[in-house]
């Protein structure tokens, strides 16, 4: 490994290429290229000696679920990091997999228009890794999955190939959807190194209703008739920012966006429904959304209809942390600090998720976990057909460093 | 055909469900790309999914290739069967059969029609939002293995955007469930993939649909130009004003005369294009929106902007929309229906040269298309009876796609590779981009029985179809 990295920094800059006790997470060998050719050379590289690539973003999510392997080769997009193309009357932007979401962001709020993408800490959230990671946030209730919204993806592939798929037009069908394939991949198919993304205008007008009640299930009967209404809220993002903290008052966070006229009636609509035992605090600018820190991070999804039931679960079963759930969406994501019995409490979620038809996921917990806890719970029926587009697509197993049971 | 393969089919579905004879036949030796025919030696007609998996079953063991149809409404030539393949007509399996209103989810077989799914959702104020213009015969096994859109795609998105869940009878005959109602389960998105494969790399038997809440109001326009240029620069102005219509079509003079001569809608048979725009959601706003898209439409010179009154007038705006290309019918004896997409912005440049390329070819063409997503439709006129004129239209078609790739456009945004298309999916995609759709339609279909010959380049002559000839000829030898 050590005549890996030699090789790759005559070809990358000795300062692009680091390796030994520095090397971050313990990889033998990390490398920065700045454009697809040197991503190219880096995993041709690797393949030659059949060392694993894994395919880093912002770095935040690299080890997560399992450590780094010691004979690793981390790839990082930081240094792709450019708007290549931005046409605004065209709604489509073309930007390297290493830009931070929140400069993309930047660049198209100036022209009036935004990606209805919203994962946690947009400063450091590469594009290439929200792609990879399929994390929306909590837009995703209003405007669909990241998946919806990316239109054509370049990257590097297990044969050190550059390869596209799809089209920089907001319709098309030609060829196979390889973006759907690479969305959510998890770096388990390609290096991702450049990305088009079809966006929206800026509603004209938010508002966001903070709405408290005395009881958990008087929270939810409430919820129950806003959504009966003619009110269609972008996003209902209930929090518990701490399961021990007995004092905090059950609320809702409910975003109605739009035109003004619309935002406004909504408003009024959406304070009628939830009259009755709680009350609306009124408009707020700004909302602590995430639980506290910790450890452990998991995302249980179930049928919208069910939410409720599982964040019942999730108190219930879980002593400590704090948990945020979309009912709109059926999701739920939990954040707490790792205890002795925390991978047991874990597993009875997973059973009432799986027995659900649904499913829970880590997002992060400790390395010590790891051969343990599944992160990813029961195979899909599908999962033979997954295997064999892993082996066509990566035969040697490029790709597969950071996915455990895949 | 092997006499013992068709005695087992026979055996394995009702007597009226396999179809031999060359008048049966006959009606599905092309889907509307008409161009190209080639008829099936058998059809069969399943009713359950267990039926299918036992034609792919039998198939596979008499090395004979197969293929899903649907309505038969495709227009790229998907459902064309190449090479002796038996034909797997889903009209039968078209049962809504469950709806989950709260989870705003249905459960269908895939050869129920479009639009039956939102009549039977439409009581709980939801429906099935892809609405290709095929919607009222087209099914959703067929919507699903081709992506289809349609014009209201522009707010909602096209069928793989609705689709959460699909079972697929795989080429081995093993029937498999692909995704799940409960959406964002980890792993490889399958099913993203699945949609608009155009059945290659399964029979796609039922699926779990994404419904939508049905807009509680709408406002409905019908802006008229003078000019091309004027409608086109219109549909970029709407764009940049911010506003997303939940549909913006656009249809140029010679629809507009024919859906006149056809309907008598009251449409200005001088005008030189029309904007239908729809623009839905709540009540209050809408009138402001409508608007701003006004204020848009007259500053590009708008001779006059309708708006729809009634649910009525509404309606007969969108039957001037969905049926206009069978109007065509009236003038012109056979048409093809190019299917492109290119950035919005450059609609005016490209229509304009459209126009000079099908002129150049001695040809008339119709332009009706979803002017909001940049999604051509091109439609040449042309009679299939005399051979320079089909000559000229292909011509005509290629230089057309060649324009669009050249503005930086798709070959095709809602109707599919097909047989029509395969040869310029290189012209898109490199051969590494090519070879990467080839390992996965490999993976999941590594012998090609499932719709041979299709989609990728040069498939359709050459050894990828033909390889099932020689293994039946080889199979035939044995017996």
């Amino acid at each position: 490994m050590t005549d890996i990295a030699s090789a790759l920094r005559l070809k990358l800059g000795a300062l692009n290429v680091i390796d030994g006790k520095k090397t971050p997470f313990g990889a033998r060998a990390a490398a920065f290229p700045a454009n697809e050719a040197e991503a190219a050379e880096c995993v041709a590289q690797a393949a030659s000696v059949g060392a694993p690539v894994i395919c880093a973003g912002g770095g935040s999510y690299v080890d997560a679920l399992a450590p780094v392997r010691p004979d690793a080769l981390l790839l990082s997009s930081a240094r792709m990091a450019a708007i290549v193309e931005y046409h605004p009357e065209d709604m489509v932007i073309t930007a390297e997999a290493g830009l931070p979401l929140a400069m993309l962001q930047d660049a198209l709020r100036r022209k009036g228009q935004f990606l209805p993408v919203n994962p946690p800490e947009p400063q450091a959230a590469t594009l290439g890794g929200i792609v990879a990671s399929a994390s929306t946030g909590t837009w995703r209730s209003a405007y669909g999955p990241v998946k919806d919204h990316v239109i054509e993806v370049q990257g590097v592939d297990a044969q050190s190939r550059v390869i596209r798929g799809g089209a920089r037009v907001v319709k098309n069908v030609a060829g196979y959807d390889l973006p759907k394939l690479y969305t959510g991949s998890r770096g388990s198919l390609l290096f991702l190194t450049l990305l088009t993304f079809k966006v929206r205008p800026l509603p004209e007008a938010a508002a966001w209703l903070l709405f408290t009640a005395p009881t958990w299930r008087a929270l939810h009967e409430r919820l129950a008739v806003l959504a009966a209404s003619d009110v269609r809220p972008n996003i209902i993002e209930v929090t518990r920012p701490d399961l021990t903290d007995t004092q905090e008052r059950p609320s809702a966070l409910i975003t109605l966006e739009g035109s003004a006229e619309s935002v406004q009636w909504q408003v009024t609509a959406a304070s009628n429904a939830l009259r009755g035992d709680g009350s609306v605090v009124g408009r707020v600018d700004d909302y602590a959304s995430m639980p506290r820190s910790g450890d452990v991070e998991f995302t249980m999804r179930v049928l919208p209809t069910e939410t409720y039931e599982m964040a019942e679960a999730v108190c219930q079963v879980l002593e400590r942390g704090g948990v945020t759930y979309l009912p709109m969406e059926g999701r739920l994501t939990a954040r707490l600090m790792a205890h002795p019995n925390t991978p047991e409490l874990i597993a009875l979620l997973r059973d009432a998720a799986e027995a659900r038809g649904g499913t829970l996921t880590m997002e992060r917990m400790p390395n010590a976990w790891s051969g343990h806890v599944s992160p990813f719970g029961a195979p899909r029926p599908d999962a033979a057909l997954t295997r064999l587009v892993k082996a066509r697509l990566d035969p040697h197993n490029t790709f597969s460093a950071q996915m455990p049971g895949w | 055909m092997n006499p013992e393969f068709l005695r087992r089919l026979k055996a394995l579905l009702s007597s009226d469900a396999v179809l031999t004879q060359p008048v049966e036949r006959m009606v599905y030796e092309c889907d509307a790309y008409t161009v190209e025919k080639a008829q099936p030696d058998v059809v069969t007609l399943p009713s359950s999914t267990d039926d299918v998996a036992g034609i792919v079953r039998l198939c596979r063991e008499y090395a004979v290739p197969f293929l899903a149809r649907g309505a038969g409404t495709g227009l790229s030539g998907g459902a064309l069967a190449l090479g002796g393949t038996v034909i797997i007509a889903m009209a039968r399996m078209n049962k809504v059969l469950s709806v989950d209103a709260a989870n705003r989810r249905a459960r269908v077989q895939a050869g129920i029609v479009n639009t039956h799914v939102s009549r039977a959702v439409e009581a709980f104020g939801l429906h099935f939002a892809p609405d290709p213009s095929s919607q009222s015969a087209s099914t959703i096994g067929g919507n699903i293995a081709e992506n289809a859109g349609g014009p209201h795609t522009l707010k909602y998105g096209v069928t793989s955007n609705h689709i959460l869940a699909a079972e697929i009878v795989t080429p081995d005959g093993d029937v498999i469930e692909v995704g799940s109602p409960v959406e964002d389960a980890p792993g490889l998105d399958l099913l993203g993939v699945i949609v608009g494969s155009e059945g290659t790399f399964g029979i796609i038997t039922e699926a779990t649909l994404r419904l939508t809440p049905i807009a509680p109001a709408w406002r409905t326009l019908l802006a008229t130009f003078d000019t091309v240029d004027d409608a086109t620069n219109t549909v970029s102005g709407i764009i940049a004003e911010g506003i997303l219509p939940a549909a913006l079509e656009m249809m140029d003079a010679v629809i507009i005369q024919s859906v006149e001569a056809a309907f008598h809608l009251g449409f200005p048979l001088d005008a030189a294009a029309v904007l239908l725009v729809e623009l839905d959601g709540h009540a209050a706003g809408l009138d402001a929106d409508a608007a701003r898209c006004l204020a848009v439409c007259e500053a590009h010179h708008a001779r006059k902007v309708d708006m729809a009154r009634t649910e009525e007038e509404r309606a007969a705006l969108w039957k001037a929309r969905k049926k206009g290309v069978g109007t065509l019918g009236r003038i012109s004896r056979s048409m093809v229906t190019q299917d492109c997409v290119i950035p919005r912005s450059k609609l005016p440049v490209v229509l304009a040269s459209i126009s000079e390329i099908v002129a150049r070819h001695g040809l008339r063409v119709a332009n009706i298309f979803h002017a909001g997503d940049g999604n051509l439709h091109p439609i040449v006129l042309f009679d299939e009876r005399i051979p320079d004129e089909v000559e000229r239209m292909v011509a005509a078609g290629h230089e057309i796609i060649s324009l669009c790739l050249g503005v930086g456009g798709s070959i095709t945004g809602e109707h599919g590779v097909g047989v029509e298309k395969q040869d310029f999916l290189a012209l898109q995609f490199s051969e590494a981009d090519l070879d990467t759709m080839r390992r996965l339609h490999d993976a999941l279909d590594p012998d090609d029985f499932c719709n041979p010959g299709k989609v990728f380049p040069g498939a359709k002559g050459c050894s990828r179809g033909c390889t099932h000839e020689i293994k039946l000829r080889q199979k035939a030898a044995a017996v």
